[in-house]
């Protein structure tokens, strides 16, 4: 019995002993451990990025693939990466030549050359299936090698913004593949790339049979690589991705200094982390604490191929039946920036065409004297955020916005009598006598929308609209959209929507009327099925005109006035981010004071923030 | 004896067939489709393609994956990759076949599972059936008590419960995974430690939950057998109550727990979905919800497949053992 108990207690203190650390001989100060933003990988073998469905956001696109070149998230300029300069176009946009950087070289000691380029075009021209293949089948008559450091494209059509292909905007864009590889590959579909040869500045080290982590290591030529060259060494020797599941597990682990950078957390998750752990930060130092220029924006978007909400007044209606000062505090506590136009929050967005349009949205009349525009809601917020105790640095239209829309609930009920809606007992009838009712979607696994669609159909439930919730996963939230079945849905979209490149063409083009297809088919672009022939035209005119050419900012602008004029979605906010990091072990990380990029890590510009972080020692 | 045999094995044959063909039409009938759901997903991501781009490309998925034939076409093309022990491709993470995901997870739930249900099931039998049997008795009601509020707390507050207690208070137990990150390729005693520590949780909240359930029902049966006409007369022959209670009461008892054993078992390749959710433990159960959400087809087949056999199995099993304990249903006797 003796020896059991023993047996018993050995055990037991065994177990207790076992910790979860790093993998064997990895040194925790020398080891940055990012969030895995979608969570476990459950096939982490698939390195063969051109393959659709291949994970995105855990080392790959972000530490080992590498672009010509990236979005700078905050001045929304090109940086040049493995190009030496940015694209030169002929007179008719229909050749490209492209200089790319030299002494660049994969991880298996092969030289980067313009060869791996026009191998890449060419390579996924030829392979149907393949990521990019149609991008390239539609525009590219050929690209060749002029020599060993020149690519030249030639074009089908004229097209002076193709470069756009092979840039990283956020996530990615057509990563270059090693000619050397792929050239042995008969089908490159079933190729898994495992262990990817890197062309960025780590190399896969290790990984969990499972995905619950996956481990990369800074390559040892590090300084032969485009973020080498052009940005230094990167600080951390080994980039470790896990996937600890919930909130409250990330938490907890960052507080244990487990995980030095988390995604995003929830506003009383940031609030408990903040308290919890002294070494954790966010964007600012205090109050708002979050980062608002995420380049995706949150809205209402109302599905316009059906009634009653094909109808603009129906939509201003609605849009001036929301308190927005009230969603804001009872949804985000004041931690958030308002949208009041349909461009993105990115930084080049938020300053041309939300700050940069601030005149505009004073004076705009929605019917003729009557300026539905509110400017005073940032002031308002910094007002509230003051009698919360806390301190209000800078000026509350860079922190806020310019403002939001009105809440005028006399006024929208003027507009929706005018159309022949009734109400009878403090409830909305439609024009047919019917009870009006509004099913809002929200998803299951995005906090901030889902409040933003409980918030709003409180708003309209006091303005006397019968509104329900609907809250879905992840794949019926966005199927009931994109084959136009929702009436109305708290939504974002990283296309519409986004915005960290000045040029308003690449994130709007998908409003143009040809994408508007009939309800029951599946629309990638225009899901709100909204027709404009003026927006179409403006479009097509920017379609024609190189991106830094100075009209394209004044016709993105009139797209953008049209939209509001329009309203087919209700812009709202952003999505922002708190993305805590914990500065235990690392200091360095983006913020409001040294803001030099965004902390969108999980994105393809991760890889530009790590030269600029330092260990503490610890 | 060999023709029941024959017609047992003919019989989970059809049942099998029948079995894959519903499979097969419920995952097709799915509302979400695949192509859409993966190309969706890269114009969220700012590709930069267009709606007749999109088109095209969802056709050339279509052909890859051999969606764009009729479904009686798809079917026969199943059955025919099944018989080679082909499960096909995953859609959603393409190219990797659909096997090398299941065997990939099966060992953690099965493991996981199977030892929790068994340990919860003879523990559960055996305290149900000393409290049956000595049902006046102050500690037969406290257990009847207790053991009927466990089976009655919704189990994701039990998990949650252990969780908060055991991971986040009191530090003792890891957040996630089936094995320790720090001894990846070290497979020792210590790195079985680490197994069972990951396990411990999980499988502790299996326990208590399958426990609570096993010890009500069979005290309940326990008490109903005590008072059959052969155990009354055990009692009267004088026989010594240790012997009337594992050998007329407690046999008799077991009859039904055993068909209950049997399926949970069966059930076991279904996975765990809501404890390897709550304590982010590898496993079957994940692998079905990616699968739905994503319409994986190929994927969620392949996972009901697994659960399909394991019942089919279990239920053969049950045919074949179930007349070695109870000798009233031997056939020809």
């Amino acid at each position: 019995m003796r020896k059991l108990v023993f047996v018993l207690v050995a055990v037991v203190f065994s177990l207790l002993s076992v910790a979860q650390m790093l993998p064997p001989g990895i040194p925790r100060n020398e080891t940055l451990i990012v969030d895995s933003i979608h969570e476990r990988l459950i096939d982490p073998t698939q390195g063969n990025m051109w393959v659709p469905g291949a994970a995105v956001g855990s080392g790959l696109n972000n530490l080992v693939f590498d672009n010509l070149w990236y979005v700078d998230h905050g001045t929304g300029e090109l940086i040049n990466a493995l190009a030496a300069e940015k694209p030169v176009y002929s007179s008719d946009f229909k050749t490209i030549t492209i200089k790319l950087r030299k002494g660049i070289y994969w991880s298996d000691g092969v030289e980067f050359t313009a060869d791996d380029v026009a191998f890449t075009i060419n390579y996924l021209k030829k392979h149907e299936g393949m990521m990019w293949h149609s991008d390239f089948v539609e525009w590219v008559e050929d690209a060749y090698a002029k020599d060993r450091y020149t690519v030249v494209i030639k074009l089908k059509k004229p097209n002076p913004r193709f470069h756009y292909i092979l840039t990283c905007d956020i996530w990615w864009g057509c990563t270059i593949m090693p000619k050397h590889i792929f050239e042995k590959v008969d089908d490159p579909l079933k190729f898994k790339f495992w262990p990817p040869v890197s062309l960025g500045p780590y190399v896969y080290k290790a990984h969990d049979p499972n995905g619950y982590w996956i481990l990369f290591e800074r390559r040892k030529d590090w300084d032969r690589t485009s973020v080498g060259k052009v940005a230094g060494k990167p600080a951390p020797k080994y980039v470790m991705f896990v996937a600890y599941g919930p909130e409250e597990k990330r938490i907890a682990a960052q507080i244990r200094h487990q995980l030095d950078w988390i995604f995003d957390v929830s506003t009383e998750g940031w609030y408990y982390i903040k308290d919890a752990n002294k070494y954790t930060g966010s964007w600012f130092k205090d109050y708002p604490w979050a980062f608002f220029h995420d380049p995706t924006a949150r809205g209402i978007w109302f599905n316009c191929s059906k009634s009653p909400y094909d109808k603009k007044w129906v939509r201003w209606a609605l849009t001036l039946a929301i308190n927005m000062y009230e969603v804001m505090l009872s949804a985000y506590d004041g931690i958030q920036i308002l949208c009041p136009t349909h461009a993105g929050q990115g930084m080049a967005h938020f300053v041309l065409y939300h700050k940069g349009m601030a005149d505009w949205l004073k004076n705009f009349e929605l019917e003729p004297g009557y300026k539905p525009f509110d400017p005073t809601l940032p002031e308002r917020l910094a007002e509230y955020a003051r009698s919360q105790g806390y301190k209000v640095k800078g000026n509350p239209v860079d922190i806020w916005g310019p403002g939001w829309w009105k809440y005028d609930p006399k006024k929208a009920e003027e507009i929706l009598k005018k159309l022949g809606f009734k109400k009878k007992s403090g409830k909305w009838y439609l024009p047919d006598g019917t009870p009006w009712k509004i099913t809002l979607n929200a998803p299951t696994y995005e906090v901030d929308a889902t409040r933003l669609a409980f918030a709003v159909a409180e708003q309209w439930r006091n303005f006397g609209i019968d509104v329900k919730v609907d809250v879905l996963e992840n794949t019926p939230f966005w199927n009931e959209l994109s084959y136009g079945r929702f009436d109305v849905g708290a939504y974002w979209s990283s296309s519409a929507q986004g915005g960290i490149m000045k040029d308003l063409w690449y994130t709007h083009r998908y409003w143009h009327k040809k994408n508007v297809l009939p309800v029951g088919k599946y629309a990638v672009y225009n899901r709100p099925r909204w027709k404009n022939d003026e927006v179409s035209k403006l479009l097509d005119e920017m379609a024609g005109l190189p991106p830094d050419d100075p009209k394209t900012v004044e016709l993105g602008k009139r797209v953008l006035e049209i939209l509001i004029e329009e309203m087919p979605i209700i812009p709202a906010v952003d999505c922002k981010k708190f993305s805590p990091y914990d500065t235990y072990y690392w200091t360095g990380f983006p913020n409001a004071e040294n803001p030099y990029w965004s902390p969108l890590f999980w994105c393809g510009g991760f890889k530009w923030i790590l030269p600029h972080l330092k260990p503490t020692g610890r | 004896m060999k023709r029941y045999i024959i017609e047992r094995l003919i019989s989970v044959f059809f049942t099998f067939l029948i079995g894959t063909l519903i499979l097969f039409l419920v995952t097709r009938l799915s509302p979400i489709d695949p192509i859409d759901t993966i190309v969706g997903k890269l114009a969220m991501m700012s590709t930069t393609i267009s709606q007749e781009q999109f088109e095209s490309m969802k056709k050339t998925l279509m052909s890859i994956y051999g969606l764009d034939k009729p479904l009686l076409v798809q079917y026969f093309s199943f059955m025919k990759s099944l018989v080679m022990g082909d499960l096909g491709p995953s859609f959603s993470f393409f190219p990797t076949p659909v096997s090398e995901l299941i065997f990939r997870a099966m060992p953690w739930t099965v493991g996981l599972l199977t030892t929790s249900i068994i340990i919860a099931w003879l523990a559960g039998n055996l305290i149900g059936a000393i409290a049956g049997f000595f049902e006046q008795k102050k500690f037969s009601k406290f257990l009847e008590g207790f053991f009927l509020v466990l089976s009655l707390v919704p189990y994701p507050v039990l998990a949650l419960t252990l969780m908060i207690l055991f991971v986040f208070t009191f530090p003792i137990f890891p957040y996630f995974g089936g094995a320790p990150s720090s001894m990846i390729s070290h497979i020792s005693f210590k790195y079985i430690l680490g197994i069972i520590k990951h396990a411990f949780l999980p499988s502790l909240s299996l326990i208590l939950v399958y426990m609570g359930a096993s010890v009500v029902t069979m005290r309940a049966l326990t008490i109903s057998v005590k008072t059959e006409d052969f155990t009354e007369y055990a009692f009267l022959r004088g026989l010594p109550k240790r012997h009337i209670l594992w050998h007329y009461v407690f046999r008799n008892s077991m009859l039904p727990q055993i068909t209950g054993l049997t399926l949970s078992i069966g059930q076991v390749f279904g996975g765990a979905l809501i404890t390897e959710s709550i304590f982010s433990y590898p496993g079957l159960g994940q692998l079905s919800y990616y699968a739905i959400v994503n319409g994986d087809y190929n994927l969620l087949m392949g996972v009901a497949f697994f659960s399909l056999v394991g019942i089919c199995i279990a239920v053969l099993l049950l045919d074949f053992i179930y007349p070695l304990v109870d000798p009233r249903v031997r056939v020809g006797e």
